[in-house]
């Protein structure tokens, strides 16, 4: 059991590398508008996220073009959002974080159905509100420049990506670390220590959940399984995902701003926002429904072990896609 | 853990789709004794991204952005062109030339569109000497989409008349080839060499040859 963890993370590091490939944050090659942090993928799934890229980069360009031609023609706001809807749907079936960390999230909490989709469009709306707010306020209000708000930008990517790293790290700790622990050494007073050594750092804890297992940790939790999901919990997703806004989103915004039409913006970001929680929701549900296909597969016999081994996985795979996104945006190795 | 750092450091950084686009004029400048000494480049962006590079800098709020008020945002856009380095390449004979940190460089702003003059001198001149010359003008990650102009997209400035240019526009872009270059990250310099010739039909080349 003792190398159960090592073999876990390489499992979790090459799956990784299969869905996300890399992972990116360089600056932009111009000092304004952060290009999109892409986790891009190799293999077989690069024809299709290729395909997913050249429609996005059609409907952006139509979208911009849409926005001037409201200036003459109001009927066009319907095309605008239509158009903005469809960019959001590609923009989240593309590479991306959002659906990654939701999907994974959903797996290592086994979350219900219902609540992997609230949890899609509560941090894709999230995000859309991040871009309005942040244009809101450092264009409108502050009047900054797009050298000021890329700057800022940054600052609500490297906050989104250490949060999921968070996030990541105390999913790992929930599902993987302490059943070891308290498998290993059931001593209470040490699982003790621990918890409150973690708790210092991290504060997303939900009621009742850190010792769930205690002593049983062979067996899934079933508050567990039935997803109790506590708002501590829920916010810390949605607050991670949400906390960076889509570039595409911030140029419409100001673009629309300097036409004169900033309520096109909005409309457009939050048409975005509903896109992209659509095709993340649509992953979501794949990604439950592969987990409980999986475990009637294995029939009751395996069950429980078929579950352990997806909820490690999956928080495995929270912390390594966080660490990756964080050290790509710091630029460390970059 | 090592295993996972090991990971970690093959993976790298990419971006996907163009979200700039750049219409490019670029003039290969000559000294007077008939060595390259300079790239000029002028480039002018699309409207979405020129509103957004412009928000905040028209400081005395005319209306008008003079060259004094988007001089930060030329000086942003060179330094950090550099990662990229300068989505320029010139080879002479088989040799790739290496660039100077730009010398000057400003924005215009007319027709709501912003444009980046911006001279790029060589480390040294080179002599042409009857090699010929290859100036390519490309991103090949594809994050920027860069259309050379209709009209004169590659100008040779006082090369005298022993110089010859031939144009190679890109190839219009074939869909799948187009989803290939979406898929390169943007850090990786040296590219595999399945991309290699993905990559060359996208660039808006000139092949000069002088006498």
């Amino acid at each position: 059991m003792s190398r159960f963890p090592e073999i876990q993370i390489c499992i979790s590091a090459v799956l990784v590398l299969i869905f996300v490939g890399s992972a990116s944050a360089a600056p932009s090659p111009f000092g304004v508008s952060i290009p999109e942090t892409a986790p891009s993928t190799t293999g077989f799934l690069s024809g299709f996220f290729g395909w997913i890229s050249a429609q996005q980069t059609g409907f952006y360009r139509a979208l911009t073009e849409t926005v001037k031609s409201l200036k003459s023609d109001g009927s066009a706001a319907w095309l605008l959002i239509g158009l903005s809807f469809a960019y959001g749907v590609f923009h989240a079936a593309g590479p991306g974080h959002g659906k990654a960390v939701i999907s994974t999230y959903v797996l290592a909490n086994g979350e219900t159905l219902r609540k992997g989709i609230v949890l899609s469009f509560a941090s894709a709306m999230a995000q859309a509100i991040t871009a309005i707010v942040l244009i809101g306020i450092a264009a409108i209000i502050l009047n900054m420049t797009s050298i000021a708000i890329t700057q800022t930008t940054r600052v609500f990517e490297i906050g989104s990506y250490a949060l999921i790293t968070a996030l990541g790290v105390w999913l790992t700790w929930l599902k993987v670390v302490r059943p070891i622990l308290s498998r290993r050494k059931p001593d209470t007073h040490h699982i003790h220590h621990e918890h409150n050594d973690h708790h210092d750092h991290h504060h997303h804890h939900g009621e009742g959940e850190i010792c769930g297992s205690c002593g049983h940790a062979h067996a899934p939790d079933p508050a567990m399984l039935q997803g109790t999901m506590t708002f501590g919990r829920a916010w810390s997703v949605i607050l991670a995902i949400g906390l960076r806004p889509c570039s595409g989103a911030l140029i419409v915004l100001v673009f629309a701003l300097s036409q004169g039409l900033i309520w096109a913006g909005v409309l457009s970001t939050i048409a975005m926002g509903i896109g992209t929680g659509l095709t993340v929701a649509l992953l979501a549900t794949l990604a439950v429904g592969a987990r409980g296909a999986a475990l009637r597969f294995v029939g009751s016999g395996s069950a429980e072990f078929v579950h352990r081994a997806i909820e490690v996985v999956g928080a495995l795979l929270v912390l390594v896609l966080g660490v990756i996104l964080l050290i790509a945006s710091i630029g460390w190795g970059a | 853990m090592a295993g996972v750092v090991t990971c970690m450091a093959a993976t790298s950084v990419a971006q996907a789709h163009p979200h700039v686009f750049v219409e490019a004029r670029s003039e290969l400048v000559f000294d007077d004794q008939k060595r390259i000494e300079a790239v000029r480049h002028i480039w002018r962006f699309d409207d979405a991204f020129t509103a957004f590079a412009i928000q905040g800098l028209d400081e005395d709020g005319d209306g008008t952005l003079t060259q004094e008020e988007l001089q930060p945002l030329a000086e942003v856009n060179v330094e950090s062109l550099k990662e990229y380095d300068y989505f320029t390449a010139l080879f002479v004979g088989q040799a790739e030339v290496a660039f100077s940190d730009p010398t000057e460089y400003w924005l215009d702003f007319s027709d709501g569109r912003l444009t980046l003059f911006y001279t790029l001198p060589l480390e040294a001149p080179i002599l042409m000497d009857g090699q010929e010359a290859e100036f390519q003008v490309y991103d090949p990650t594809y994050f920027v989409a860069f259309e050379m102009t209709e009209t004169d997209p590659f100008v040779l400035v006082d090369a005298g008349s022993s110089c010859q240019m031939h144009v190679e526009r890109p190839d219009e872009l074939e869909e799948g080839t187009a989803q290939a270059l979406a898929q390169i990250p943007s850090s990786v310099r040296d590219l595999p060499k399945q991309f290699l010739d993905v990559t060359q039909t996208l660039a808006n080349t000139a092949k000069v040859s002088c006498t």
